[in-house]
């Protein structure tokens, strides 16, 4: 091969080569992130502090996020039978409120907005949720209406963020060991 | 396969140097680009230092990802090439509500909600990052003030929609703030 040609390979395999590891940095591994059953949270949302990776990773994950004081947000993309979420099945979210001053579960789909539908069911929260004895709650997550207290999504995979809005100083200090609710796969299509 | 490797090694050496530059340059520019490409999205058809209430996100929101149908936002892009930038407000009252300010790398640099604002106000003024003339503003209290470590940024309200009977009540009072150059007195 002619030097010059070796040259434009190398050029073109380091520029490449550079942007894969950014993008592996960003999407690929997960800062801070810990588990509380079928829901994950990062300790590194909402803080401006850490290096460039951190900031790097926080800046497309948690554009715009509270810090945990304040607000803390858990993604789900799995049941709690480790079983990626989709539309083709039926879930529901059973648990009690979690210790926030306020909670919502809204779902979204891959393209991380929300799901479009003549429902417009997007969430469930402390306000608008039926409680069951002894304050338990069961919302169901499907395609079709099953009835209240409902979150409609589409045929294809999505997610579920649970916000809680000035949680718990024990929520806060240890959001890995808080009691959320469980996402218990019902029947699929 | 080491007499190739001796014939091209300085082009896999070069190559490497090139990925890891590029990979630093990348990871270092992305919080920028990132905000960059948002305040691009919401100064579309106005300018900077002026508050927009945002309609309440459904599946056409296409800002920012993840929004929340729960909140309404409002949001104050800022611009401090010309001065501070003065915020004050009134909270709406018997619902969760929050300021908070983002720097240019999408820092979020200071947050306050409705049980934190003193006698239901809020007034701060942002500064900007020089230490010429213009980052000495007078400020005094009550009135607090925060030192952006950039010229631009973001201020995001975030009102709660908590009960769906007063949506007309609590559109109105998130409207309640103000947003502008601030002109030292």
């Amino acid at each position: 091969m002619h030097p010059a040609l070796k040259s434009l390979a190398a050029v073109i395999g380091g520029i490449a080569g550079g942007l894969a590891l950014t993008w592996a940095s960003v999407f690929a591994m997960h800062f801070g992130t810990v588990r509380d059953g079928p829901w994950e949270t990062s300790l590194a949302v909402g803080s401006a502090s850490g290096g460039p990776y951190l900031r790097a990773w926080v800046a497309v994950h948690g554009l715009l996020a509270l810090n945990r004081s304040e607000t803390i947000y858990y993604n789900a993309s799995r049941d709690s039978g480790g079983e990626r979420l989709s539309g083709r099945c039926v879930y529901s979210l059973m648990g009690r409120d979690p210790k926030a001053r306020w909670w919502s579960i809204t779902a979204y789909g891959p393209d991380d907005f929300l799901i479009a539908g003549p429902a417009r069911r997007y969430s469930v929260s402390k306000t608008s949720i039926l409680r069951r004895g002894e304050g338990n709650f069961i919302a169901t997550v499907s395609r079709d209406k099953p009835g209240a207290d409902w979150i409609a999504v589409g045929d294809g995979p999505f997610s579920l963020t649970l916000r809680l809005y000035e949680p718990d100083a024990g929520v806060a200090a240890d959001p890995a060991h808080a009691e959320l609710p469980q996402i218990v796969k019902e029947r699929c299509r | 396969m080491k007499a190739f490797l001796a014939r091209n090694g300085i082009y896999f050496a070069a190559a490497a140097a090139i990925a890891l530059g590029v990979h630093a340059a990348t990871l270092f520019m992305l919080p920028h680009f990132v905000m960059v490409q948002a305040l691009a999205k919401i100064t579309q058809g106005g300018g900077y230092n002026v508050v927009r209430p945002i309609a309440r996100a459904d599946e056409h929101a296409r800002t920012v990802v993840r929004p929340s149908p729960d909140l309404l936002y409002s949001t104050c892009p800022f611009d401090l090439s010309k001065g501070a930038l003065q915020v004050q407000a009134t909270v709406p009252p018997g619902t969760y509500w929050s300021v908070s300010v983002f720097d240019a790398d999408t820092n979020n640099i200071f947050v306050e909600n409705d049980r934190q604002a003193k006698d239901g106000k809020v007034d701060f003024v942002v500064l900007p990052p020089s230490s010429g003339p213009l980052g000495k503003a007078w400020v005094g209290p009550p009135r607090t003030a925060i030192r952006s470590p950039s010229v631009r940024g973001l201020v995001l309200f975030r009102t709660l929609i908590n009960d769906e009977s007063r949506l007309a009540e609590i559109d109105a009072a998130r409207r309640n703030v103000t947003c502008g150059v601030y002109s030292n007195p």
